[in-house]
């Protein structure tokens, strides 16, 4: 028991102590998950308020496969990523393996699904009389989605905050796609796995609290969002 | 006389299933006209299609002696006031339910202003602008609706049964505002009712649908 209590509180020593390494590798999860998220969320959003708008054949059938990709294993979705990207890989030319590129794009794939499909979940389950509101007071297209959007901000909003407590916990596309390279592409999963198997657990520690404050932080935000909604 | 719509072998299905066969119908401008019927005979699917929001399965409709076609809907649809049963207010406060109608068209914000308040005096609504739209009554939110109706200056006002579930008050006010409007001459009216009473002086004309179809009418079918 004093190992863990005495890991927890050397930990928080890092943290307090402003440890650079720390702090570099909070800000690469932080900078990498932001903008894989980003990234899903500018291409995800419309696609979600799409597909629950539109009637189309195989509907059914792309929310099924949007409903696997959100289960999809990131060790797997590392793999097939670091077939693309590796050496031999049709775009193996471009060198993004083991590059902060590389594993944002990863993260993207990883949480596009999420954020399309909870928006669809949002848009679904918006009152119908807006759809019918919007057009009878004579909004466009565009009207009418910016509209929808901001009627579903709450939910679509608590979308993309679990994509990104998805992409940044996680670890099989960071280690893969990324590679752990110290300074580069060490995100805290990647960093807490190799840590603690170096027997470094104090940094591992340190990580680990630094990840369930930003686990924490999103919990926050959608309560309050959920809150608000309420 | 001028006409407002001509709807020329118009039917609509949900799905494989007809609710609406119209052969034939002309709607005069600058009158109002109610619609009869019992629940579920067609009354309402007719308002949609007359508000452009939902499209005939065949047959074709034309607004003011103009084709309704996939490029002019847009505009069409922006000289019409619908308010509905039960109207949706969106999750904002009163002003912003009453203005984005009059944003989307780019008006500026003085005139949105002077607009609104006009509007909300108009339904006894002042004061009410900053009140998040959630919170009202079913009469107030009704009333907000017809504010964002009137606030655009339709030629057209389309009203599904609009005084059904209102209190005495806004029962009243509403009637006042909609005979106001019949009475003007300049509006073209149609009015889903369950009490022809309330609009027996101002109604010149009458449709009566029944199963989808035009049991009986006043104009010329």
């Amino acid at each position: 028991m004093n190992f863990i209590i005495q890991g927890i509180l050397d930990g928080l020593g890092l943290i307090i102590r402003f440890d650079a390494e720390v702090y570099l590798i909070i800000w690469t999860s932080l900078k990498v998950s932001l903008l894989a998220v980003t990234s899903a969320s500018i291409v995800g959003i419309p696609l979600g308020v799409l597909i629950a708008l539109k009637n189309f054949v195989f509907k059914r059938t792309l929310i099924l496969t949007l409903n696997t990709a959100m289960a999809f294993p990131t060790v797997v979705l590392g793999l097939m990523f670091y077939a693309f990207l590796s050496r031999k890989g049709p775009l193996g030319e471009y060198g993004l393996l083991f590059t902060p590129f590389g594993m944002e794009l990863g993260l993207f794939f990883l949480a596009t699904p999420i954020v399309v499909n909870l928006t669809l979940s949002a848009v679904q389950a918006l009152d119908p009389r807006l759809f019918v509101t919007c057009r009878t007071l004579g909004a466009n297209a565009w009207q009418e989605f910016c509209q929808i959007l901001r009627e579903g901000r709450f939910a679509i909003t608590a979308a993309a905050a679990l994509a990104f407590g998805r992409v940044i916990s996680e670890v099989g596309v960071a280690m893969m796609l990324g590679g752990n390279i110290k300074g580069f592409t060490r995100t805290m999963t990647t960093a807490i796995a190799l840590e603690t198997s170096k027997g470094e657990f104090e940094l591992g520690m340190a990580l680990g609290i630094a990840l369930l404050v930003v686990a924490l932080l999103v919990n926050l935000a959608l309560y309050s969002l959920q809150k608000h909604s309420s | 006389m001028n006409i407002a719509y001509t709807l020329d072998h118009v039917t609509f299905s949900y799905g494989t299933r007809q609710v609406l066969s119209i052969e034939s119908l002309r709607i005069p401008s600058g009158v109002v006209t109610a619609v009869l019927g019992s629940n579920g005979s067609g009354k309402t699917t007719l308002l949609q299609l007359l508000s452009f929001v939902d499209q005939p399965a065949s047959g074709s409709i034309s607004f003011f002696d103009k084709p309704v076609t996939r490029g002019n809907r847009l505009s069409f649809r922006r000289r019409i006031g619908y308010l509905t049963q039960k109207p949706y207010l969106f999750n904002t406060d009163v002003y912003e339910n009453v203005a984005w109608a009059l944003k989307i068209r780019g008006l500026d914000k003085k005139n949105i202003r002077s607009r609104l308040s006009e509007v909300l005096c108009r339904v006894d609504m002042e004061g009410f602008e900053k009140r998040q739209a959630r919170s009202l009554s079913g009469g107030e939110a009704q009333r907000v609706a017809l504010a964002r109706a009137l606030a655009v200056d339709p030629e057209v006002f389309l009203f599904d049964e609009p005084t059904s579930h209102l209190d005495s008050k806004s029962h009243a006010l509403m009637n006042g505002i909609i005979q106001d409007l019949g009475r003007s001459g300049t509006k073209t009216i149609l009015v889903i009712t369950h009490d022809y009473s309330d609009i027996a002086d101002i109604s010149e004309h009458f449709i009566e649908i029944s199963s989808g179809c035009i049991v009986r009418s006043s104009l010329d079918t």
